[in-house]
Parts: C-alpha cells; structure tokens; sequence
C-alpha cells in the first residue's frame, strides 16, 4: 500500500533521519506506519445510536469571552473579597468543565488578591486539584499541605477534610489505596454527613472507587448509590454522571457488561448535553472497554479513539496513558501484535512516567498476556511478576491469583 | 450536535445571581447574551488568500500526539541514551511551535525528571529547563518562566557554556520584554551577543537579533529595527529554519505597522501566515492574524477585522496564549469603537486592560488605558477619562514612546 505522509510526518521523518541510523529509521517506520485493522461490528443496527453519542463539539473559546466578561464586570461591583470568593466559584466552575488553564489563571488570580485566609486557603486547594487533573503530583500535594495548614490555623474542620479527600484523591490516582483510603475516612470523620452533602458525596463516591479497586463490589455499589442519591437531591448533574460512570466500572469489572452499558449511556448523555467533557472522556474509554469484551471491536476503537481525542485535549494524562492500554488490548484482539506490543508500552512508559503504579502494573500485566500470545516466555513472566508484586500489595486478591495462574502455566512449561 | 456548552453558561449565571444584586445581575446577563462578534462576513467581500486564512482549520492535537508517543517509546528502545535525550527535546520543541503546548510541556517534564535522575548530560538538563522557561513564558507564567531561566543558568555556568549563557540571557531579554521593560530586555539582550563569539551558533545570534529588532521597534528606532530582522532574516533563511523565519516576518509586518505602511505590513503578516499554515506552526498564527485584524481595523473593514479576530481568538485560547487574548480584545473594542458601540466597546478595552494587569504586561496595559481614555472622551465623558489617559501617558513618556499602535503583539524568540 502507498503511505502518503502530511507536512508534519515529512518533517517528522526529516527530523528522525538526523537521529537514526538507515536500519533503525525503516525499523521506527515500520511500526509507525502500520496500519490498524478495523473489526468488524456485531451491532451495526444501533450505529446511529454510537454515532450520535461520540459528537461533540470542542471549540470553546467562546466560552473564555464570557468568563473573560463576567470577571471585568464582576471586579467592578464587588467589594474586593467578595470578589476573590467569587473568582474561586468561576475558577471551580471551569475547572468541573475541563477547562485547566483558565482554572488555573483564576485561581492564582484569587491567591494574588486575597488577604483572607480562609480564600487563600481554598484557592490553594482549586490549584492542588488543577495540579492532580495533570498529573503533577508533587505540586498538588504542595498546595494541598499549604492549604490543609492554613485551615489548621484558622480551625476549619470541614477546610482540612476537604484537603483529606483531596488527598486521597491524589493517592489514589497514584495507586497507593491504602493511604487513599485512610485519607478519605479521615475526612469523611471530619465532617457532619447530614450537613455537609456535598462532601459527604464526594466522599461515598471516592470511597466507592477504592473498595472496587479492592474488589468489593458490594460496598462499591452501596458507596456510590448513596452519592448519587445525594448528588440527585442537590441537583449536581456532572458528579451524578460521574457516579454513574464508576457504577458502570464497578459492573464491568465484574463481568456484568449489559449491566455496565446502562450507567454508561446515562452518563454519556448527561455528559454529552451538558457539556461535561472530562466526564465525556472517561465514560467513552469505559464504554470501549465493554465493546471490547462484548467483542464489538470496531466501536470499541471508535470510543478508546474519541476518548483519547477529547483527553489529550484536556491534557488528562492518566486517561490517555489508559487509553492506549485499551487500543494495545484491543490491537491484541486482531492479532495484530506488533501494533499491540507499541500502544502498551507507550502506557507503560507514560503511567511510570506519572508514577501511576496501580496503572502500570495492570499494563504490564496486558503486556504479560500478549507476550503470552506472542510465545515470548521470558517478557511475559517478567511483565507479570512485576504487575504481581503490585496486586499483591494492595490486597486485590483474584488479580493476584489470575496472575499466578498465568505464571504457574509458564513454568509448567 | 452543538451541545454550546449549556452547563457552564447556566453555572456561571447561576454564581452571578448569587453574588451581585438582583438588577446588576439581570442587566449584565441580558448584555451577556449578546455576542461580541459581528454577523459572519459574506464570501464575496473577500479575496481567496482571506477566505483560506479565515477557513483555516488547525490540525488536531492528538494526531501529532499518537505518532510522538510511539516515536518516544521506541527510540528509547534504538538510540543511545544521549541522543535519546536531544530528540525528546526536540519532539516537545516541534510541538511548542504546533501549539501543543501542554503536550510540549509534558515531554520536557518527562525529560527534566529523567536528566535529574540519572545526574549526566548537564548542558542538555540546561536546555530542558530553558525549554520548559519558554513553554512558561509563551502562557505569561512569568515566575515560573524566571525560576527555570534561574535554573538552566546556574548549569550553563558551571559547566562554563557561553552559547548556554547567552541562550539564557536572550530569554531574559525576551521575559523583560514581554513584561515591558525595555531598558532591561535591551541589556539582557546585549549580554547575550557578548557571550556568543563571532563564530558563534547561527541561530542563537539570529534569535537575540530578531528580539532586539522587537525592542528597537517599540522603542521607535525603526531603522535599527529593519536592520536587525533583515539580519535574522538572512540568517533563518541560511538554516531554513522557516519557523523562526515566519516570526520575523511577522515582527516585519509590526514594524510597518508601526511606520503606518499598512500594505507592506499585510505583505509580511501574510508572509509568516502562509509559511505557518503551511507547516502548522500555530504559535505564529495567533498574532500574525491580529496584526491583520488591527490593519483592516484601521482601514475601517470592521467585518474583516472581526472576522479575523474570531480566529486569532480561537487560536489563542487553545494555545493558552493569554498576552494575545488580552489584545485580542483591545482590538475587538477597538473595532466596536468605529462602528459607535462604545458600551461594549468600553467593556472589551476593560477586558483588556484586566488581563494585561493581571499578566503584569505593562506596555500593553498602557496602550489599552490610551484606547479607552479616547473612547470615554469621544463619548464626552472627560472626567472619566483622565486618568485613564495619565496612566497611558505616564508609561509612555518613559519609554519616548510617541506612537500608540494597539493591537500589536510582537513575537518574541
């Protein structure tokens, strides 16, 4: 087949020529040209229903005029820490739609003006968050602990347990559970439930995530249903959505992928109406995941493709790292091996990069199963030992099993 | 579907409600949902190169994103790790000029970590820092721009690079610039020729030129000025460096700008936006299309002038490019000043003169006091305007400055 490259993979090719030896160069290019199959789809007669469903629209600058007015206008009539108060609710709104640059201006707008404490504080925390959402850890655990400090010192219980679950968050997302956990019933201890819903929900919702990772879907699902029973009676569309999501998660994980659908839907079409699109991206990467397995291989590309589109956009890290783990498994699928082997160590690389242990060790355990495929013994039991020593740690008891399943085969052999 | 972004149009009205009274609130929404751009232009009214340029569609980010990905973790695999190193910071130097610029941020991140952790290669741990500094400065992140400037010199001078220094130096120039110090720019400026010997890098020397052309323009030496960038021309041009190539053409243009040559100035401004739409250099496109935007602006086509506003908007806003959006929205008011709406008018130059506060960008911040000093006198509001045109004139007095060309972003290298 003729490969016609565009201007940036001319000078691409140019640039990688002056780096790479003859061999290695039509080695790289090999690989980078390979073109991907397409499955073929087992429900064409629902394609409206996907198609509709990955259309967005994605230009937004015309969403900065409007904040850009209403801040000059707002800076005008308020008295100056009403008006901080005020910058840190628009930079929350903006942050909730993805939108991390202008949080981050409008948060650091506030943290210059403010003299308040309490605004200083809560600046600090939008930033930590602004921080996390891109993967940098060190500066979100920076302003989170500068937050937390100020909220001591001012004796905001509910201040220091939203640095708690903010906390837990972030490790999390770094895949330490068990500290993830601990922050979060820290907090949840902070807080007076029947008061504060917001919270309270947040946290179900977080914790609901860690007892999945944990794999206890009973107590995720009971988590995550008393969110979205709050979240529903305080009217908070997007967080609902993201609930359905991890509901949705919880059912996948599980094997119990029709069910896992019903969420999903919901939630791409909050998602989709409101324009929540960091929400969008999760949801779409989650529904690939269930085409997958449903064998549906030709949407589930379309979804993992749509997903990583609209991440990279929201420079969310994590998930594109995510992503290509689900495009290297469904790549694995078509037995196209070579192209599979390339988008798991591109997910490998970035999630170690991120220092996102929990995600490396569930790519290296995909990459321990295509190596299996690929006959290739040694790769394989190195990639699975490492996942192993992760699962293991971390109490995930039928991984850990499954691995050793995979590595007894291996030396059965 | 164009799902317009309901939610954060309905939350931000919703926190408007909340924190200003009830008839400020009401009024300002009614004026919100009018829309500051003008009816699209008709296609008859324009020449094709206009229509190409205002059709233009910038690449999509993530297809850069796919094929750098791969590149990344196979090289790593087929290159010694020294030119391993120098092609990561190549890729993120690539995608800076793509306008990818959290991406760019990301591979030099990445790298930075890696140089840190393995304590070798110092003049390229300089680099990685004077790149992430310039991915800083690009979005007025002037602290952290400094901090990593900070960071790269104390390298380049312990291990005694002088191509090194006078890189840093030139960033310095070019960070004092922006912020509107000229005095001090034009020092660090020269600090950095004095350190590159005769024989020294051809494109370091061709950079600090170009930057010096910038400073001699604003300053009003305009035949120092021409001097300069027909130098750096013929130097960029000898590299086929046509990146950097089309941003001196864009600063040519400004300087005609400046000398009221309005034609030769579109020669230019369509110069360096051909050469970046060809090759997709975004960074250049932003501004090059505001230059155009303020020319038909002066020539009293508001339709075009607009229409080429909503572009160079789109595109600054998804470079986070915030200088250009701040004079973006000068030469928006300055557009609905012709056509005597001067209540919006007067909100855009606020919106303006906000930002520019906000990013300390006091050669701009004054260039919108002056615009909006003459709008409030044009509406025979004197008293109003006064001290709008004493905090112009006040800035401008200094630096001799006699002309008030707004809506003119140089562009640094």
């Amino acid at each position: 087949m003729q490969i016609t490259y565009n201007k940036f993979e001319h000078e691409l090719n140019r640039f990688l020529k002056a780096y790479l030896e003859d061999d290695s160069f039509d080695h790289l290019k090999e690989r980078l040209d390979l073109p991907e199959k397409k499955g073929d789809s087992i429900s064409e007669k629902i394609n409206d229903f996907y198609k509709e469903q990955l259309q967005i629209d994605d230009n937004h600058s015309k969403d900065r005029i409007k904040v850009d007015r209403i801040i000059t206008f707002s800076e005008k009539r308020l008295q100056p820490e009403k008006f901080c108060k005020f910058l840190i609710e628009v930079a929350r709104v903006c942050l909730s739609e993805g939108k991390l640059d202008l949080a981050n201006e409008i948060f650091r707008k506030a943290n210059k003006l403010s003299n308040d404490e309490f605004t200083k504080a809560e600046s600090l925390l939008g930033l930590a968050d602004v921080f996390s959402r891109r993967a940098n850890w060190s500066r979100s655990l920076e302003a989170i602990n500068n937050a937390k400090s100020i909220f001591k010192s001012i004796n905001d219980f509910r201040g220091i347990a939203k640095c708690e679950n903010l906390l837990g968050t972030v490790y999390g997302e770094l895949g330490n559970i068990l500290k993830a956990k601990k922050h979060l019933l820290n907090s949840l201890s902070l807080i007076n439930i029947d008061e504060d819903l917001e919270l309270a929900a947040n946290l179900f919702s977080n914790l609901g995530i860690v007892y999945n990772i944990q794999e206890n879907p009973n107590v995720s699902i009971t988590h995550l249903n008393r969110a979205l029973s709050l979240y529903t009676k305080l009217g908070n569309n997007k967080r609902a959505a993201e609930v359905n999501l991890n509901i949705g998660l919880v059912h996948f994980d599980f094997e119990n992928y029709d069910a896992a659908l019903i969420p999903l839907d919901m939630a791409i079409e909050t998602s989709r109406k409101e324009g929540f699109l960091s929400v969008l991206c999760l949801t779409y990467l989650a529904k690939s995941q269930v085409l997958l397995k449903l064998n549906d291989l030709r949407y589930a590309s379309e979804f993992a493709n749509k997903a990583l589109e609209v991440s990279h956009n929201l420079d969310d890290k994590l998930t594109v790292a995510d992503i290509y783990k689900v495009k290297g498994i469904i790549e694995k699928q078509l037995n196209n091996f070579v192209a599979s082997e390339t988008y798991l160590l591109n997910s490998l690389r970035i999630n170690q990069s991120l220092d996102n242990e929990m995600n490396a060790a569930e790519t290296s355990f995909e990459l321990g199963l295509l190596y299996e495929k690929m006959n290739n013994s040694s790769s394989k039991n190195s990639y699975l030992k490492s996942s192993h020593e992760y699962f293991k740690n971390i109490g995930a008891n039928a991984k850990v099993e499954r691995i050793e399943e995979l590595l007894g085969f291996n030396s059965a052999l | 579907m164009s799902n317009n972004n309901k939610s954060i149009i309905k939350d931000l009205k919703g926190l408007l409600n909340s924190y200003l009274t009830e008839s400020f609130a009401k009024d300002f929404i009614k004026v919100l949902d009018e829309n500051v751009s003008l009816k699209p232009i008709l296609e008859p009214d324009i020449s094709d190169v206009e229509k190409s340029q205002i059709q233009y569609e910038p690449p999509k980010g993530i297809n850069y994103r796919i094929t750098i990905d791969k590149v990344i973790t196979l090289c790593a695999r087929l290159l010694p790790e020294e030119k391993y190193v120098n092609l990561m910071l190549d890729l993120s130097q690539l995608m800076f000029f793509a306008g990818e610029i959290s991406y760019s941020l990301e591979i030099a991140e990445d790298l930075l970590n890696k140089l840190r952790s393995n304590g070798k290669f110092a003049n390229l741990l300089a680099e990685a820092n004077l790149m992430i500094s310039k991915i800083y400065w690009s979005q007025a992140y002037w602290d952290e721009c400094n901090n990593f400037i900070s960071e790269a010199m104390n390298i380049f001078k312990s291990i005694d690079s002088e191509p090194g220094i006078a890189k840093c130096e030139n960033m310095l120039g070019t960070l004092y610039g922006e912020k509107g110090e000229f005095d001090k720019a034009q020092k660090h400026l020269e600090n950095a020729l004095d350190h590159l010997n005769n024989d020294g890098d051809l494109s370091s020397k061709a950079m600090i030129l170009t930057n010096l052309g910038i400073i001699n323009t604003i300053t009003e030496n305009y035949e120092k000025a021409t001097w300069y960038y027909k130098n750096a021309v013929t130097k960029f041009n000898e590299l086929k460096d046509f990146r950097r190539l089309a941003r001196v053409y864009h600063n040519t243009g400004m300087l005609y700008t400046r000398m009221d040559n309005y034609e030769a100035a579109l020669d230019e401004f369509n110069k360096c936006i051909t050469l970046s739409i060809e090759n997709d250099y975004l960074s250049n496109c932003a501004v090059a299309y505001l230059g155009k935007a303020f020319i038909y602006m002066k020539l009293k086509n508001s339709a075009l002038a607009d229409a080429y506003t909503d572009k160079a908007m789109e595109i600054a806003y998804k470079i986070n490019d915030t200088l250009s959006i701040a004079d973006i929205y000068k030469v928006k008011g300055m557009i609905q000043n012709n056509m005597n709406n001067f209540e919006l008018s007067e909100e855009l130059f606020e919106n303006s003169i906000r930002l520019n506060k906000d990013i300390e960008s006091k050669l701009n911040e004054a260039e919108s006091y002056a615009q909006l000093g003459k709008l409030l006198q044009k509406s025979n509001r004197t008293e109003e305007a006064k001290p709008y045109i004493a905090a112009a004139e006040n800035f401008l007095s200094k630096l001799n400055h006699e002309k008030i060309t707004a809506g003119l972003v140089e562009q640094s290298i």
